[in-house]
This record gives structure tokens, sequence and C-alpha cells, in this order.
């Protein structure tokens, strides 16, 4: 079965009842849903070749789910944008991808800049009303060279190392393999209400709440309103939601809440994304006793999802990231590769139909990440006695904040290019609000006055609201090793 | 009396860094002065701690929220239904 034919299966078998809550407040049901998918998949599929690349953006997640499931339908590369962390990384993806199309419902719905960068590179610009651009369709000088054509699949942005978003090319078979994962321990039927409110260009978001929820038959609403847990919580209280997907820090803030919303039609929530600190799963629990919590771990990469933690497990196990989904194998290695022994920490790997094909146009990248179909997830852990893994914290420098990964060169390139800054150094440690927060260290130039106001100015001007220190300081000296470099603190979960 | 203004100054001051006293102005967009969506859900739970109220969900859109002023203006709105 193709990802298309499952989705197809489920919009026949439940076309009567209720999909997704549209922007304007009405249900739509999953056989409105697949008219409207065929009426989109006629117009697009005069235009749009199999085999292209398009990206997909749009202001509201319901619009942006028509067109995702119009393109899977079409076998298509989906590349899903999402304006909440800018425009300037639209367009540094879109630079990086150069998308053959892009996909809105309107031209307006497209940010003005987003939109002359697309011009730029040669992207055709489609709507719902026509195709406003009608250039030839330019491939890019890669896929030219190679004659290489990418399979049906997604290329989902996430943070690289260097401070350039790296695009992981996960195939329509990867999801549906992870969805199959899913539902071995992570029940979504036809009687849920699922809550979306995170960005649908989070691997996590399409595999394991849009796309599994409308394989189940599932009603799907989103909360598109910025994010104030009280208002949230009589949104769940009032729409009756069953299933929430989160992160422990959003879920922590909701549990912190004042007001005496229960949700008492709240079943499961699945957390993820971060680590997940003792007290705030013992404050989740103590919030919402008749609730399920499911602690997951898993990557882009992998499609996301890789282990889970079954409920029961949820306040008992500490650090404790559960046991790998069915279809996938483990392994647990040294620096060099080989498998350390039982107990032994080392670098969690992984092997599975789930594990993705590489990083867009970036091979040096891809050969460090996989090699012999394995996947280098970059954390620490050890197998417990219990035979459940437990979670260190990162190889890399890798600072995990609220769910979004940020890399300490993001931030320092920044800071460096500023003549006031003689030396800096960015680093992540424990929080249990955020999982982690970000800490800058600064040496201010002799010559001229630095103060933390300054710095915390030049990361508002440059950088998404995501990557805000969250702690700066002004110091004389930061530690380097005999070769010059600079020693960053170690990046810990858990003592 | 509790100073509403310099209370809501104390909590943004306790979870973000690198302020100067002069950016305090009532005009101040909560945006620029470094508050990203999961702090500003921090600031109204330590706002509502520091001032003693309990926010009506109604008046917490964020749309309605932007600025220090907007901050004050709903703490004063809240003491005052508190009282009557």
């Amino acid at each position: 079965m193709s990802l298309w034919n499952e989705l197809e299966r489920s919009f026949h078998n439940h076309s009567h009842q209720k999909a997704a809550l549209s922007p304007n407040g009405r249900w739509v049901t999953y056989g409105e849903l697949m008219n409207t998918v065929n009426e989109k998949v006629k117009i697009l599929r005069e235009i749009i070749p199999s085999g292209s690349k398009v990206a997909v953006i749009d202001t509201h997640p319901f619009l942006e789910m028509v067109h995702i499931v119009s393109l899977i339908r079409l076998n298509v590369t989906i590349i899903p944008l999402a304006t909440k962390y800018g425009e300037d990384r639209c367009n540094q993806i879109i630079t990086h991808i150069k998308p053959d199309f892009i996909v809105s419902s309107a031209e307006q719905h497209i940010p003005s800049k987003v939109f002359v960068q697309c011009i730029e590179m040669g992207t055709r610009v489609t709507t719902d009303e026509n195709t406003i651009l009608d250039l030839e369709i330019q491939l890019d000088e890669e896929s030219k060279r190679n004659g290489e054509t990418l399979p049906s699949s997604f290329i989902m942005y996430t943070s690289g190392s260097t401070g350039d978003p790296k695009g992981a090319i996960i195939t329509y078979q990867n999801i549906l393999s992870n969805i199959q994962d899913i539902i071995s321990y992570f029940k979504v039927t036809a009687q849920d209400h699922i809550l979306i409110n995170r960005s649908l260009s989070h691997a996590s978001v399409l595999t394991g709440e849009l796309l599994y929820g409308l394989i189940s038959g599932a009603r799907i609403s989103y909360y598109t309103e910025t994010f104030i847990p009280r208002r949230l919580l009589r949104f769940i209280e009032e729409k009756e939601i069953t299933v929430f997907c989160s992160t422990p820090t959003v879920f922590n803030q909701i549990a912190l809440d004042k007001s005496k919303y229960q949700c008492p039609s709240l079943k499961r929530v699945a957390l993820m994304g971060e680590y997940l600190h003792k007290q705030v799963a013992l404050q989740v629990r103590k919030r919402f006793p008749h609730v399920e919590f499911y602690m997951n771990y898993g990557q882009t990469e992998a499609s996301p999802r890789i282990t889970y933690l079954p409920s029961r497990y949820f306040t008992a196990k500490e650090s404790c990231i559960g046991i790998p989904l069915p279809s996938i194998e483990i392994d647990i290695v040294d620096e060099f590769g080989a498998s350390v022994d039982l107990g032994a920490k080392g670098e969690l790997i992984v092997k599975g139909p789930n594990v993705f094909k590489g990083y867009w146009n970036l091979p040096k990248l891809t050969v460090h990440k996989l090699k012999n179909g394995w996947l280098y997830t970059g954390d620490i852990v050890s197998l417990g006695e219990d035979g459940y893994i437990y979670i260190f914290g990162r190889r890399d420098d890798m600072i995990i904040r609220a769910g979004m990964n940020i890399y300490p060169k993001e931030i320092e390139d920044v800071l460096l290019e500023d003549h006031r800054v003689r030396e800096v150094v960015v680093f992540g440690t424990k929080e249990p609000k955020y999982g982690q927060k970000i800490n800058v260290h600064v040496i201010p130039d002799e010559a001229v006055e630095l103060t933390v106001s300054n710095i915390m100015g030049i990361c508002r001007k440059e950088l998404a609201s995501y990557q805000y220190p969250d702690e700066i300081e002004i110091v004389n000296e930061i530690p380097k090793n005999l070769a010059g470099k600079i020693m960053r603190k170690q990046v810990v979960y858990h003592n | 009396m509790i100073n509403v203004k310099q209370e809501i100054i104390n909590s943004i001051k306790e979870i973000t860094v690198g302020h100067d006293i002069q950016e305090f102005i009532e005009e101040v967009l909560l945006s620029d002065l470094g508050i990203d969506s999961i702090k500003y859900v921090e600031l109204l739970v330590s706002i509502e701690e520091k001032c003693d109220v309990e926010f009506d969900e109604s008046d917490l859109g964020a749309d309605a929220l932007k600025s220090l002023g907007d901050l004050i203006n709903l703490v004063n709105k809240t003491l005052e239904q508190k009282v009557s």
C-alpha cells in the first residue's frame, strides 16, 4: 500500500464523517475533502510534472493540508515551509532547494520577500486562481548534472550545524512505515479528535499528527492563535479534544495554568522533541491524572519517531526514551563505530524502513549521518538493565530548547560579525522549563564598550526569536584547549 | 497598593536578559524585548503571581497584548473587576 492508497481508503471509508475544521469554522467531511483534493489534483496535474520539487506555503494549516494531500497524489517532492520562523528562513530554504513550483491558495498568502525570492530562483508560483508566472521550469544544476530524480518524498528542513538549514529527504514510504509503527502503541481511531497547534513543517506533526490522523479517519482541529495556555485549555474542553501531541515545554506551561479546566475528554498526550525533566512529568501527570502520557524520541531523519516510553512508566523512568518501534533496529556504538558493552554509554544508531535517504545537495553531511544504512543520531544513550534506553546528551554541541534544535555556531557567527565582539562561546545547560537553555559568554573588544543589552540587541536584530539567549555574560576569558580551540561546556541533560 | 508597571517590569527582567531601564516605555513591544512565545506565557504567569490576579481568558488574545502598556491596562482592568 502506498501513502496515497492509505489516505484514499480512509477518505472513502469515512466519507460522511467530519475530517477537519476549515478556516471559516465549518467542518469539512472526508468526502468533501476528497472532492476538494480531486479538483485540485485535476488542475495541478496539468501544471506540475511528477518528480518536481514543490514548496508549500499558506496562511492556515487547513489550506496547507489540502495542498499537501493533493501533492502526495501527484507523487512530487514536497517542501513544507513555515512563515512562523521568519521570511529569511523561508528564503534560505528556497535558495538551497530551488523549488520548481511553490503552491499557495492565493498570491497574497505568500509573504512578499518569499515571493520575490521565488521569482529570482525561477520557481513557478501556483495558486488556486491561476499559475501566476509562466516561466520555463529550470531544473537546478545538480539535477541536470546527475539526471537525478527524487523518489516521491518530502524534504523537511531543520537547523544545520553551520547555521544554514539542511533538508532531510524522507520518502512517502518512510513516513508510511513510521505511521504503521506508531499505530502499534499509540491508538488513534475515527472516534478521536486531534488538536494540532504546531507547524506542519515539522516531521513530527506531518507524520504523527496530520497524516496519521487522516489515515485513521479522526477529526482534526487546528489551533492557530498565539499560544496562551488558558485559551488552549478552553479550546480543548469546548471542542472535546481527545488526542494532543506537544513538547514538554508547552505542555508544562499548560499544566501550570491556574484555571480550572480539567479537559475530561482528553485521553492521550504524546510529548516529544526535547529532554523531559522528571519534575515536568510529575507536574503534567498531577494536573491531568486521567490522561495517558507517552514520551517519544525521534528526529527528522527517522521520519521521525524512533522510540517510545509506554505510558505506565511516564513518571517512573527518568531520562528514559523507552524502547524502539517494532520495525526499527538499534545499536549503541563508540566513537569508532564498534558496539559498546551492555550498559555502557555510546551513540545511538538506528536502522529501519523509516530512515531517510540523505540531505538534499549535502553529500558530505549525508555520509556523516548515514553509514551502511545506519542513521547516526548524535545522541548519547545507554541500555539499562530493564532493557530500556536512557538518554544523556548530544555527541555534538546542539542545544535543544523548547523542542527547537539550535547550533551554537548559528548564534556565535552572528555575534562575531559585530566589531565590538572579540570572542564568544554559546552553550546549552539544563533548564527544566525548556529542556535546555541558551547561554552566551562574550569577551568584548578592549577598545569599545559592550553591554549585555547591546549583545541582546544584536541577537534581536539578526536571529529568530527561538534562538534568543536565556543568559548572557560578559567574561574576561573563554576556556580553550592546547590547540587554541574553544572548549564548550559539556552539554548535559542530567547528571 | 502595588505599582503595576514596576511589577510587570520586574517580571520582564526576571525572564529576559539585557535590558536598559530606558527601554521600558509603555509603547515598547514585548517582541522587541526579546520575549518569544514561550517567555510570553511565563511572563503572564509571573504577572498573575506578582499582582495577585487571574486574567480572564477572553482578555488574553495575544493580538491585543503586544506592548508593555497593553499589559499594564490589562492588570489595572483585572484589579478593578476584582474590587467591584
